[in-house]
């Protein structure tokens, strides 16, 4: 932890060795986490965490999040079975940032309420998200009528991000969804793994930290992320 | 005895035959006066069959047609919100952009002697 880690951050996410890329996503950003904000790691299954990262930080259940004292939470969004726990931690957990690494849920909100014959569930996440136009495709989907664009149109993650103060994505195509999905919640775009923004008062590079990247770029030219 | 003329044979009215699949044997209008009612009601049953079903099949295919011009409707509705949402982003940026064109022009011009 640096001199500057006084805040503290609860990252709410699936970690490895869970099937998730969301999940290595979230090992391979933690260095760079800490060297910003004292982390708290929560998950769903806390002992099943891979032993180093659990050497480094706290990892605790999704059960403790509610009572955790930390400056600000950050959540991981995703639509994989791994993301379940987390993205229910999105809907009632405290106000955060959420990174949106996926801009539907459906086919996870689909397999839990469709597949676990749980269709009340199913419905009222449709008719919360679309109002009566989910209604019409709840009750053709629990019907049988069940394709596959509907996945990808009727997105269902409007409700999880506007309840939270702000929300990332990696592309500018991304942040207008979620603008239109989120009216009112600032949304900001920053490239996977761009690195973290140099502190200019402490000099040109030096406070930037190396990132690899497939790009090639510098980890000290600090692209910028994009505020918008 | 070909197979055609033995098919020719059974049919010359009075000549003796025996329906295998019945066990019936007689002339052949005396089977005929036998079997025809019997196959005339079997006809009109399998037909109010055939009918019952190809109701059934009507139905359905009109339930199918109808959840998938709503599902069409769906998909289309949100489609077009999606895309006039883009269309709105991309004319804001379009804007934005002569603007800044706009702005570096006049200034050029400033800078002119």
């Amino acid at each position: 932890m640096t001199a500057t880690a006084a805040r503290r951050l609860a990252v709410v996410a699936p970690l490895p060795p869970a099937p998730s890329g969301i999940a290595s996503y979230v090992a391979r950003q933690l260095p760079q986490l800490a060297r910003a904000a004292e982390v708290v790691l929560v998950t769903e299954r806390p002992d099943d965490v891979d032993p180093a990262i659990r050497e480094q930080f706290p990892v605790v259940g999704l059960g403790a999040l509610a009572s955790l004292e930390v400056d600000d939470v950050l959540y991981h969004l995703g639509n994989s079975i791994e993301c379940l726990e987390t993205n229910r931690a999105i809907e009632s957990g405290p106000p955060g940032v959420v990174l949106a690494h996926d801009l539907s849920i459906h086919h996870l909100v689909a397999y839990v309420g469709l597949g676990g014959d749980r269709h009340d569930e199913y419905r009222s996440a449709l008719v919360e998200a679309f109002g009566e136009r989910g209604a019409r495709l709840a009750d053709l989907r629990i019907g049988g009528e069940r394709g596959e664009a509907e996945l990808a149109l009727f997105d269902l993650v409007g409700p999880l991000l506007v309840r939270h103060r702000a929300v990332v994505v990696h592309s500018t195509w991304a942040a207008g969804h979620v603008r239109r999905r989120a009216p009112g919640v600032p949304v900001t775009v920053v490239p996977h793994f761009a690195p973290i923004p140099c502190r200019r008062s402490s000099g040109p590079s030096s406070a930037c930290p190396t990132t690899p990247s497939s790009s090639g770029r510098s980890a000290t030219s600090c692209p910028r992320s994009a505020p918008t | 005895m070909s197979a055609l003329r033995r098919l020719v044979g059974s049919l010359i009215p009075g000549r003796r035959v025996r329906n295998r699949l019945g066990g019936l044997e007689g002339s052949v209008d005396e089977l005929a006066q036998t079997m025809v009612p019997n196959v005339r009601a079997e006809l009109l049953d399998r037909t109010a069959q055939v009918d019952l079903r190809v109701n059934d099949l009507r139905q359905a295919v009109d339930g199918e047609r109808e959840r998938l011009s709503e599902r069409v409707d769906l998909l289309v509705d949100e489609a077009t919100r999606r895309a006039e949402a883009a269309d709105a982003r991309l004319i804001s940026e379009i804007q934005r952009l002569e603007a800044r064109v706009e702005e570096l022009e006049a200034r050029l011009r400033d800078q002119r002697p």
